[in-house]
């Protein structure tokens, strides 16, 4: 079997994702249900009940009286809030681990899905981009492929490296070369393979390579700037560094200059450090 | 930001990608420490540089002389180690933020008489740099391999 077949057939061996939230998740693309309908999506998953409350009422979130319910928790955190603690808390397993195909520590991975999924909320304020909420989650998501090339195949990134720098490409752009296949588009693979929405398959697809996607929510765009700010402040990378290409064309067309990249990246920062503890210890 | 007079420290800051590290060292009064930043200049946001001096270059290296030539260090004995500054493979300037952190330092180095003994700057290397300071030894981590800054 040649790589990239291996690759896709070790994609179908990774346990989908807890129901509750797959059911969140098609709630974020569509929040027109109403404060109920969030209810509804713990309704049957006691556990994840109890870390919206554990969190409802952390130092960070908690003002006054303690809270015991889930109708109380979604008043106090706003039902987009609420869902995207569920997704957090359920995808924390699957990226917590180790990434020797990267270099990466147990918890870099996630640490780097969480701010750039902070900062694609950064860019869209600070760029006042009318944006779905989908787009947070799409951040977390977005590099979730490497959970497969990082740890499941015996990939030697150092043989990568080389022929990306040999070859003036960029990390992906060899990963596809050497393996057949790169990170973003296993990444793809495995949320089709969960049955997740597809809008939110193309800015996992496409978050290297913009230029190539059809989507035009924004979403992928955002999300390809707000991976690349995330790797230059060091979060995220690996042994392949920051070898990742920037879209021009994107920047542009998001209207980005030094001033508000250099906002972009003061604020992300404060919100992660804000943040940050809070999201390492979601499963918990 | 970090400074020590404890021969047992071993001072560490991890994974610079643009932002950029240095180490000083003063080998006679035996007291050494680490910034990492991560904007060149605190005009970008006055209020939140006010906050956190050390995420940006200018008023990070300004606090973080100060503390060390508190601490008893001088300029004559004081060994300045660098690293980071790394880039994203882009042509466009706005992106170029190791380089212009990397700028701003030099300038301010340059103004307070420090000349830069070692450094590991640029390209797209993450770098990890650390300081032992039973010794001064500096060392960067890149691609998991630790090697001497010297």
């Amino acid at each position: 079997m040649n790589k990239r077949n291996e690759i896709i057939a070790k994609l179908k061996d990774i346990p989908a994702i807890p129901v509750s939230a797959s059911k969140a998740i098609n709630f974020l693309q569509n929040p027109s249900k109403g404060l109920s309908g969030v209810v509804n999506i713990f309704e049957y998953d006691p556990g994840m009940t109890a870390n919206i409350l554990k969190l409802a009422n952390s130092a960070s979130f908690a003002s006054g009286r303690e809270i015991s319910s889930l109708q109380e928790a979604v008043v106090r955190l706003g039902a987009t809030n609420v869902l995207q603690l569920l997704v957090s808390s359920s995808l924390a397993p699957y990226m917590k681990i180790q990434l020797k195909g990267y270099d990466l520590p147990p918890g870099e991975l996630w640490k780097s899905a969480v701010k750039t999924a902070i900062c694609a909320d950064v860019i869209k304020q600070t760029l006042k981009l009318d944006l779905p909420d989908f787009t947070f989650t799409a951040g977390l998501l977005h590099d979730i492929g490497k959970i497969v090339l990082g740890s499941f195949i015996d990939v030697n990134p150092t043989e990568i490296i080389d022929y990306a720098t040999a070859n003036g490409l960029s990390f992906p752009e060899a990963e596809s070369k050497i393996l057949g296949i790169d990170h973003a588009e296993a990444g793809a693979i495995l949320l089709r393979n969960w049955n997740l929405p597809e809008e939110l398959e193309q800015p996992v697809r496409w978050h290297h390579s913009p230029e190539q996607c059809e989507d035009d929510s924004g979403v992928t765009a955002v999300i390809h700037i707000a991976d690349a700010l995330t790797l230059m402040s060091g979060v995220g990378a690996g042994t392949e560094g920051l070898n990742y290409r920037i879209s021009e064309k994107v920047s542009d067309k998001l209207g980005l200059n030094t001033k508000n990249i250099e906002l972009i990246i003061c604020e992300t920062q404060i919100k992660y450090e804000e943040i940050c503890d809070l999201y390492m210890k979601v499963e918990d | 930001m970090y400074v020590s007079r404890d021969p047992e420290d071993v001072i560490v800051t991890y994974s610079l990608g643009s932002c950029v590290g240095v180490s000083l060292y003063d080998s006679t009064a035996k007291v050494g420490g680490m910034i990492h930043c991560m904007l060149p200049l605190s005009t970008t946001d006055v209020q939140k540089a006010a906050a956190k001096p050390c995420m940006f270059t200018d008023s990070g290296m300004t606090f973080f002389l100060q503390e060390i030539f508190n601490m008893g260090a001088t300029r004559r004995n004081l060994t300045v180690k660098v690293a980071g500054a790394a880039s994203l493979l882009c042509t466009k300037g706005l992106f170029k933020i190791g380089e212009r952190n990397y700028t701003v330092l030099r300038k301010i180095l340059w103004k307070n008489n420090l000349l830069i003994a070692a450094e590991s700057v640029k390209g797209t290397e993450s770098r990890t740099l650390s300081l032992y300071m039973d010794s001064g030894r500096t060392t960067i981590k890149s691609k998991g391999i630790e090697v001497d800054l010297r």
